[in-house]
């Protein structure tokens, strides 16, 4: 190793303390940094964030306020909730400068607790939003409403599956001469009552299509019948000839009387139990099973199929990437180059297929969060995947003394077998007992635990971690060779190092021959890998680190 | 041989009618300088006058997480986005730094397009003058909404009186664009919300609720994360920036990023 560092096991033991203490020093916004700068509380800094604690230098000056602590303990940067009258929302973790200088109010405390943040159910004609009772006024009135707000339900599967479509039928307008129609709610077809001035007899037929022959209006069957999309619908839809709605198109359904008389719902239409993607002669998509209404367009790969009636699909919504086909919905795993060897640089992604489109979404860079995936398996034999980026737990790896410890469930990390990183205090590597425990003056064998999925280092920033951390599995190992009054010099001691046993003489009669890559400089150096971006490596684009040398050095210097 | 002749020049001739065609159509909108102006309707030439300006305004705050002129933001794409919740600090969740969205997005475009506003109905004034007509102008405020599925322009209270024999009065004037910026921004609070408690957003969720919504996240080396949000029928975007539950290179005792 190059340099000579006497690293003990409670000097290991104090980094990572020192470490760990850093971490909690910053997760529970203590303004003073692990390196003892005090931070302070700036009320907006230099760059133009506002309540944030930083080194003094990063605040703004005057008109802002500073103080050297947290900015919890500040009146100027309290957090709390801010409430937004007008729209009904409520943000929580907000200053309260910022909320009230941008015409909110500021209230202390999680939204939650806050009456005005309550959220209830509110009804917004067929649909219905889990929403704060302003918002619900807010959203009403937007959408001319009259506000339904449930304060009573307090879930959102709740509130959503309580929307009821509203009851359509036909709205039959008869002005003596002829029968129109149209195909509305019944409040809608009361409305044109209204407006009509009574001129007309209008009647509402619920459950009936205009195309309906009991109703003996002038919309009927089309002979090519037509087909539309409807906004915030999935399915397609067969039109009549007065170009009302009329059910989910059903091209084996064209001139069936029956099914342009009463309405029928998306379970009693074709295909109800699939997507029925590209299919030609059913129009029942369902987005979240991977399909929706589009207009077909010869070339585009979502619609490779014409439609036996119209100019309607449902388009397959399944997502082609590289060679294999994804479901809509279905999320994954992907890694950069040299992941499998955690080398500097590699990082893990998960990829999303959303309406044909696939999407990288990049894990956290160091590899402090990692991808995971886990598949279903689906009734018709296939599969669906689903990933997410969850966080590296490697951080307490290297304390882990047994293997049991090392592999449990709440950790990241793996037991390698070889060499140590835990020391004795005279820097001696422990080694494992009878009961496979890391101990002082145990056998033959030893071990180290070390992260699973190492951790990245920004190692080329000063005042990074790197090499402290790195230091942790440094070692030195110095052999010992003794020379007899007339024979050659002989290895006494740490032969291991170099590849030879005790007695074995040196090769060619000099030292310099003898040192050489052996096994435990492999150990030593995988041992670096294992913990981080340290040691000799190549990085995820297959450069080589460590300026081309050795991470190992072997000092050939004898020191009589 | 005559009849060749003629069916010859024919082909010439449509192939100068096709080439002006195709000129026309290329050129036109580039030379195109002025708004139509006609004296009976004065609310066509503002919407006119003043439909580019808005748009090309919420474009540029769509692209800048609301702000016509961020000032903290990070760098993505050639894109200044501003943070709508950060903090400096590794592990911890972001501070609001925007708490009234939809009213700040209306406020920046607002005061973008007070200028143009002003010069259109100037415009339209000289043009009335132009046609001999003594214009009176009586200048109101300018209300600017985001609305589901649109953005409304209204100018309330401007009265326009023009005489040329006939008295003429008009005082309804607006600017409305087919655009979906107010549900872009409803999810952007909504991701907002989830940063500040959580210090990510599931983007899956909002697009299993919103079939027409693209939601991209794009997190960077610094932990900041940049959410795109794209309509996927008319391509609009609402992109903004958050930086919350940073992870630092090992254990992160070096300090708080700048």
């Amino acid at each position: 190793m190059d340099e000579n560092f006497k690293i003990k096991r409670g000097l290991v033991f104090w980094i990572f303390i020192i470490l760990a203490l850093g971490i909690l020093f910053i997760a529970f916004n203590k303004p003073i940094s692990a390196v003892g700068e005090v931070s302070y509380c700036c009320e907006k800094t230099e760059a133009g964030a506002w309540c944030q604690t930083s080194p003094p230098a990063s605040c703004a000056g005057s008109p802002f306020k500073t103080a050297p602590t947290s900015c919890a303990a500040t009146s100027y940067c309290r957090l709390g909730t801010c409430v937004n009258s007008q729209e009904g929302t409520c943000l929580e973790n907000t200053p309260q400068k910022v909320c009230q200088d941008n015409s909110g109010v500021w209230v202390e405390g999680k939204p939650e607790d806050i009456p005005q943040c309550q959220l209830g159910c509110c009804i917004l004609g067929d649909q219905a939003a889990f929403v704060t009772q302003t918002r619900c006024k807010s959203l009403s009135g937007l959408y001319g409403l009259e506000t339904n707000f449930r304060a009573d339900i307090q879930s959102e599967a709740v509130c959503i599956a309580s929307a009821n479509p509203q009851e359509k039928g036909a709205c039959v307008l008869d002005d003596g001469f002829s029968r129109n129609c149209r195909l509305l709610t019944r409040a809608d077809c009361q409305q044109t009552e209204t407006t009509s001035g009574g001129n007309m007899t209008i009647e509402f037929h619920a459950g009936l299509l205009c195309s309906a022959e009991s109703l003996a209006t002038n919309c009927g069957i089309p002979k090519n019948p037509r087909t539309t999309c409807v906004e915030d619908k999935d399915e397609v839809y067969f039109l009549d000839t007065c170009g009302n709605l009329a059910n989910i198109y059903d091209s084996s359904k064209a001139e069936d009387t029956e099914y342009w008389t009463a309405i029928k719902t998306k379970t009693e239409s074709c295909g109800p139990d699939s997507s029925n993607a590209n299919s030609a002669s059913c129009g029942n998509c369902d987005y979240l099973s991977g399909s929706t209404c589009k207009e077909y367009k010869r070339g585009n790969s979502q619609t490779p199929t014409h439609p036996k009636n119209g100019e309607f699909v449902c388009a397959d919504l399944n997502c082609k990437y590289k060679g294999n086909t994804y479901q809509h919905g279905e999320t994954w795993c992907a890694n950069s180059s040299g992941t499998n060897k955690n080398s500097p640089g590699s990082e893990y992604f998960k990829l999303v297929c959303y309406n044909g489109e696939v999407t990288v979404e990049q894990c956290d860079s160091f590899r402090q969060t990692i991808c995971i995936q886990d598949d279903t398996q689906l009734t018709d034999g296939g599969i669906f995947r689903n990933a997410n980026c969850r966080a590296n737990l490697w951080q307490e790896c290297i304390l882990q003394e047994n293997k049991e410890d090392c592999e449990n469930i709440d950790k990241d990390c793996k037991w390698l077998e070889g060499q140590s990183i835990l020391k004795d205090d005279e820097g001696k590597m422990l080694t494992l007992d009878e009961e496979g425990n890391l101990v002082q003056g145990g056998g033959e064998k030893s071990a180290a635990c070390v992260p699973k999925y190492s951790p990245g280092f920004d190692f080329w920033n000063n005042g990074s971690e790197a090499e402290e951390l790195c230091a942790v599995a440094s070692q030195n190992c110095i052999v010992k060779f003794q020379k007899s009054l007339l024979g050659d010099w002989k290895c006494k001691e740490n032969c291991e190092c170099i590849g030879i046993k005790e007695g074995d003489k040196s090769a060619k009669g000099t030292i310099a021959a003898t040192a050489q890559v052996t096994g435990w400089i492999d150990e030593r150096n995988q041992m670096c890998l294992a913990l981080g971006d340290c040691g000799k490596s190549v990085n995820y684009i297959g450069k080589i680190g460590y300026q081309s040398k050795d991470a190992v050095d072997i000092d050939k210097r004898i020191n009589n | 041989m005559q009849k060749r002749g003629q069916v010859t020049i024919f082909i010439i001739i449509a192939i100068l009618i096709v080439g002006i065609a195709v000129l026309v159509y290329t050129l036109v909108p580039k030379v195109k300088t002025g708004t139509t102006f006609d004296v009976n309707n004065p609310s066509g030439f503002i919407q006119s006058c003043l439909e580019s300006e808005i748009e090309k305004s919420v474009e540029v705050a769509s692209n800048q997480g609301g702000s016509i002129a961020p000032e903290f933001y990070f760098m993505y794409g050639g894109d200044k986005i501003e943070y709508l919740c950060y903090t400096a600090e590794y592990y911890a969740t972001c501070v609001v730094q925007q708490p009234m969205l939809k009213q700040h997005i209306e406020a920046e475009i607002k005061k973008d397009i007070s200028e143009e506003v002003a010069a259109c109905f100037s415009s339209l004034e000289q043009n009335y003058q132009n046609e001999g007509y003594t214009v009176r102008l009586d200048k109101g405020q300018t209300v600017f909404e985001l609305l589901p599925k649109r953005i409304s322009t209204r100018f309330e209270n401007y009265v326009l009186t023009v005489s040329k024999g006939e008295t003429a009065r008009y005082d309804s004037f607006s600017v409305v664009l087919n655009n979906n910026l107010y549900e872009l921004v409803s999810i952007a609070n909504s991701i907002i919300e989830w940063e500040t408690r959580y210090g990510d957003a599931e983007t899956t969720l909002y697009m299993s609720y919103y079939k027409d919504l693209k939601v991209e996240k794009k997190v960077q080396q610094d932990g900041t994360t940049v959410y795109i949000l794209t309509d996927r029928n008319t391509e609009k975007k609402f992109q903004f920036a958050s930086r919350s539950v940073a992870w630092p290179p090992g254990f992160g005792t070096e300090g708080v990023a700048g």
